[in-house]
């Protein structure tokens, strides 16, 4: 197997040139004053997000730019193979199953609002990506299918059929995506776990970090979503959570949970293996400004042990998995900033979300 | 040129009623780098108030920021004017916010309309997508209810009603394909819609006496026709968005005008609103300060006297000196627009501090010198020096920088230059080299040449030379700096100093003598040491005189509004000479003297590279060459030879082209800067009409 350097020397000047010129906080400053959409589209220009302003031109609309910047995410990855050998490149695939995961689900809503609620889609796919990310399957074809079996016949040949053929019925008698969906994010976690054991020794180990770092931080922000909005009992959310985390046993969060407080959850769950961060949790005033805080702190948690993958050795995975979080991250901020324009909202409610 | 541009500062009292015509003088000279009264002497600080802060500094900044947004919105974007002060325009900041928010509302209006065409769009490509999917149109039409976003509908209508049926199904997104056969009164007709609007078309359909039915074998349901319609009506569409953006082209170019005066205003007020900021205040006067070059002293003077009638004070400081002893002087790099890639060299490292050498001319002579040793052909130089004019051009036409292409301009010439001196040509040796063969003697034909290079070693000791020439100058010039500072211990005794000098020359002679004599024999002992070891003895005494000099403690005279820094008293601060002092003065003594021998020695064979790039250049040609004449036919050269020549040139302009760049950049920084260059400097930033902050 290669070395670390000949594996990583290349990819890491590649990455750490482009982290270099990831938007800065200043650029950031200037589309939040921004008075309007076209005016902080045009401070786009110049830019790597370029595309979108170029797309926002051409159509007037901040959807088409929003997908130009979607397809460019998920260039990031296919584009990121070409670099790479086994078994990293296999990782990667890995990796980008996300997407794929996100453009099926955004298909099979839109699947649910025709077949099930009944609904016309008045333009609805217009923004849905149709080229393989991983496996080959028609988008259009899982959007317009008749029924379930006609889904399933859909998907065939890739895994996600078997995901249909045992939820199906779970979906008819529900009328809700909402356990396919969970099951759908679960496929991709598994297939991630599988891809990074099969990596070197130092790989595997800031993958694994990086991976279930990732899953408590989901897993938290449904636990408390779950409680919040729906007022799961604690026993049914445990077989909704990804496994793979750290959250295995829920017994020492069952009275904060009970209790409903949002930051009582979170201290409770960030309190074994998260506690440097408690600190953070404040005393929002209602839910909505709780949960708002919890994403940050969440976030915050990422985006430190980012930090440490990018001050650290550089000749090993962490660098390609900073630069993935970062450039998310980073298209993250900019599409809620013009969406935002687009509604008129004022700037400090956007920096409050941000 | 060769130091930085001497300054002055200025501190100028004025009447209060006498404040704008004041800062319209200033504003019109650009010269004035602000500084705050309270730099010069503590004491002002109780005798002036601040001046209230300014928001509408801020608010007018952002004003003409927005403004120019609307500069950049324009394809191709409006230029913004050039700034004349013959009157300071009066700005209503309010009434500015309000044109700027009734221009976006416009624009808003537009790209609304851009929107929505966009959606009408997306949903005939939908309908395209949905249509491609049918084998034919008229087994679609049987299968209506599998695929649920079109309708597909055949039938006939009166020929009368068609065109008015056609006009109202415009609204929707629609494909009508009609019979191209309109014998008789009746035309049959495909129709595809979205189910969602159904029961508006069934309603239209109706109205014009449309039938359902079963269109015959040689009837309308080409997909290729459909699919056409389709396109044709997307295409429409998109024309039409491309009319909004001319449209928002024209409404800016309209207003371009308009949109000049006003940012005109705004930058004037807000340069206005910036200089008035650093004023200080009394109840009737008002007091400001700042550097500016001191050629520029005189007229400044004048203008204030102008502007204020003679009601004025006026003082001028030399750096340094006095009350000004302890205020940061900016500095100012004046260098000729010919040397200004060299110029961004330089402050892309540091700038230098004040007073001290502005090393721009020597620079630009090192790198030069360096890159065209290192990539000596003059072939490639051509090649270079034309892809730098094409660049400069290209970036004029774009109204960008065009400084990196001037340096590689610069840089083509200079390998020209030594590619004339060494004879190559492309690899090739078109003309006898003027100074000696490169090419011959990494060929291996050097035993054949006469004159003093004959080998590698030459081309060695050759760029050793030219490395002992750089350092020499680097320690030359660090010399007159500490002259000009007047700093003579560090003169002395530094390592950068006339004893370093002497260690480095010794030592240098000391190598070739080693060298001359078939590194066999050094210089004989007793001679060394008067050399080598009488100032590497003496060198010891930096530590103790040093901590004489520095052992003293400054102890402000506190918050008194009559003192100044100036005014500090020192005295010895009672630190005595024990035995762990010795010891320090011991262990820096042993690791200076390590630094020198083994900094300089390093310092000096780092120039070899400029050999070694060198000779890189012209191995990779030989080897170019000899793939050619591998390639060659009986006859000669093969199309193959020539398009692997023209590959390796082409690959050898890019990759030694580079090298040799990031080389004599790194020489320069590291080897060069490091013996003289102090980069403590502070740029020079006056509050000018050009700035475009």
């Amino acid at each position: 197997m290669a070395s670390p350097l000949s594996r990583y020397a290349f990819l890491n000047a590649k990455l750490k040139a482009r982290i270099s010129k990831i938007t800065s906080d200043e650029k950031i400053d200037q589309l939040l004053r921004a008075k309007t959409l076209p005016e902080a589209v045009q401070l786009l220009k110049g830019t790597e997000f370029e595309p979108l302003e170029k797309a926002y031109v051409e159509t007037g609309d901040l959807r088409m730019g929003e997908y130009v910047l979607y397809v460019r995410e998920i260039e990031l990855y296919t584009e990121l193979q070409h670099f790479v050998e086994e078994p990293v490149l296999q990782f990667i695939r890995a990796l980008s199953l996300r997407y794929e995961g996100d453009n099926l689900k955004k298909a099979l809503r839109l699947w649910f609002d025709k077949t099930v609620r009944k609904r016309t889609l008045e333009g609805a796919t217009g923004y849905i990506y149709r080229k393989t990310i991983v496996h080959g399957f028609d988008i259009d074809e899982v959007i317009a299918a008749a029924d379930l079996p006609a889904l399933h016949k859909a998907l065939a040949g890739t895994p996600y059929s078997d995901l249909i053929a045992r939820w199906g019925r779970e979906i008819e008698l529900q009328k809700s995506l909402f356990s396919l969906e969970i099951e759908i994010d679960k496929f991709f976690y598994k297939e991630l776990f599988a891809s990074l054991e099969r990596l070197p020794k130092q790989d595997r180990q800031i993958a694994k970090t990086m991976a279930t770092l990732e899953i408590d931080m989901q897993n938290i922000d449904w636990l408390i979503r779950f409680k919040n909005y729906y007022n799961l009992p604690l026993e049914k959310t445990l077989p909704l959570l990804i496994p793979y985390g750290n959250f295995k046993d829920l017994a020492s969060i069952s009275s904060s949970y009970t209790s409903g407080s949002i930051s009582e959850i979170l201290s409770e769950l960030l309190k074994k293996h998260y506690s440097k961060w408690q600190t953070l949790l404040g005393k929002g005033s209602d839910s909505v400004s709780r949960l708002t805080l919890m994403e940050r702190v969440l976030k915050q948690i990422t985006l430190a042990q980012v930090e440490k993958l990018l001050g650290g050795y550089p000749f090993n995975i962490g660098i390609v998995l900073a630069y993935f979080f970062l450039k998310r991250n980073e298209m993250q901020t900019i599409m809620t900033i013009l969406n935002a324009k687009y509604y008129n909202l004022p700037e400090e409610r956007i920096k409050s979300v941000l | 040129m060769i130091f930085t541009a001497p300054m002055k500062l200025l501190i100028a009292v004025v009447l209060d009623k006498d404040t704008e015509s004041v800062t319209k003088e200033l504003l019109r000279q650009s010269v004035l780098d602000f500084i705050s009264l309270k730099e010069i002497s503590r004491g002002w600080k109780t005798q002036v108030s601040s001046p209230a802060p300014l928001a509408t500094v801020a608010r007018t900044l952002e004003l003409r920021k927005r403004a120019e947004g609307f500069f950049n919105l324009a394809q191709p974007p409006l230029k913004l004017p050039n700034l004349e002060i013959a009157e300071i325009p009066p700005v209503d900041l309010m009434e500015s916010e309000k044109y700027l928010d009734s221009l976006a509302a416009e624009i808003n209006g537009i790209r609304e309309r851009q929107r929505v065409l966009q959606e009408e769009i997306i949903k005939l490509e939908e309908i395209r997508r949905q249509v491609d999917a049918f084998e034919d149109l008229k087994s679609g039409a049987a299968a209506r209810s599998t695929y649920s976003f079109l309708s597909i509908q055949t039938g006939t209508v009166p020929v009368s009603r068609f065109s008015d049926l056609e006009k109202s199904l415009e609204a929707f997104p629609s494909v009508v394909i009609p019979s191209q056969d309109k014998e008789g009164l009746k035309v049959a007709v495909l129709l595809i819609t979205m189910k969602r609007d159904d029961s508006r078309i069934n309603t239209l359909l109706s109205q014009a006496g449309w039938e359902d039915v079963s269109l015959p074998v040689e009837s309308p349901g080409n997909k290729g026709e459909a699919l056409r319609e389709i396109t044709g009506k997307i295409e429409k569409l998109r024309k039409q968005q491309q009319e909004c953006n001319q449209e928002l082209a024209e409404l800016l170019k309209g207003r371009e005008t308009r949109l000049q005066n006003l940012w005109s205003g705004l930058r004037i007020n807000e340069l206005f609103l910036k200089i008035q900021s650093h004023f200080s205040r009394t109840e009737r006067t008002i007091l400001f300060s700042g550097w500016l070059p001191a050629e520029k002293q005189a007229e400044v003077e004048e203008g204030i006297k102008r502007a204020s009638e003679n009601r004025c004070y006026i003082e001028w400081m030399a750096p340094k000196k006095g009350e000004a002893a302890e205020v940061p002087v900016p500095v100012a790099m004046r260098n000729p627009k010919v040397l200004e890639p060299f110029e961004k060299l330089v402050r892309n490292y540091a700038l230098p501090e004040y007073g001290s050498i502005d090393p721009t001319p020597f620079v630009a002579a090192a790198y030069l010198v360096m890159f065209g040793l290192m990539f000596g052909d003059a072939g490639h130089g051509l090649v270079l020096a034309l892809v730098g004019l094409a660049g400069q051009y290209l970036a004029k036409k774009r109204r960008k920088s065009n400084t990196l292409f001037r340096l590689i301009t610069y840089c083509g010439s200079a390998a020209i230059v030594t590619g004339i001196l060494f004879g190559s040509y492309f690899g090739t040796a078109l003309f006898p080299p003027l100074w000696f063969n490169y090419h011959g003697i990494i060929a291996g034909h050097g035993a054949e040449m006469t004159g003093l290079v004959r080998d590698i070693y030459d081309i060695l000791g050759i760029t050793i030379r030219f490395g002992i020439t750089i350092i020499g100058l680097g320690l030359l010039l660090n010399w007159v700096n500490l002259i000009k500072k007047r700093d003579w211990l560090t003169l002395l005794l530094d390592k950068g100093g006339l004893l370093g000098g002497w260690i480095y020359g010794a030592g240098t002679w000391a190598a070739f003598y080693f060298v001359g004599h078939n590194y066999k024999e050094l210089p004989p002992g007793n001679l060394l040491f008067w050399l080598l070891g009488l100032p590497t003895l003496v060198l010891a005494l930096k530590g103790p005189l040093e901590f004489l000099r520095h052992n003293r403690v400054h102890i402000s005279a506190g918050e008194d509004a009559s003192s100044s820094p100036s005014q500090a008293v020192s005295k010895p601060s009672g630190k005595r000479i024990n035995g762990f002092t010795i010891i320090d003065f011991f262990m820096e003594w042993i690791v200076e003297v390590l630094e020198i021998y083994s900094g300089y020695l390093a310092n000096t064979l780092s120039f070899m590279r400029v050999a070694g790039l060198g000779i890189a250049h012209v191995s990779l040609m030989i080897a170019f060459f000899q793939i050619a004449e591998m390639m060659a036919g009986p006859k000669g050269y093969s199309l193959w030879s020539y398009i692997i020549l023209i590959l390796g040139n082409i690959l050898v302009i890019g990759l030694e082209g580079l090298s040799a760049g990031i080389q004599s950049l790194r020489l320069n920084y590291y080897e060069f800067f490091s013996k003289y260059f102090n980069g403590t400097g502070r740029a020079y930033r006056p509050i000018t009409l050009r700035s475009r902050d």
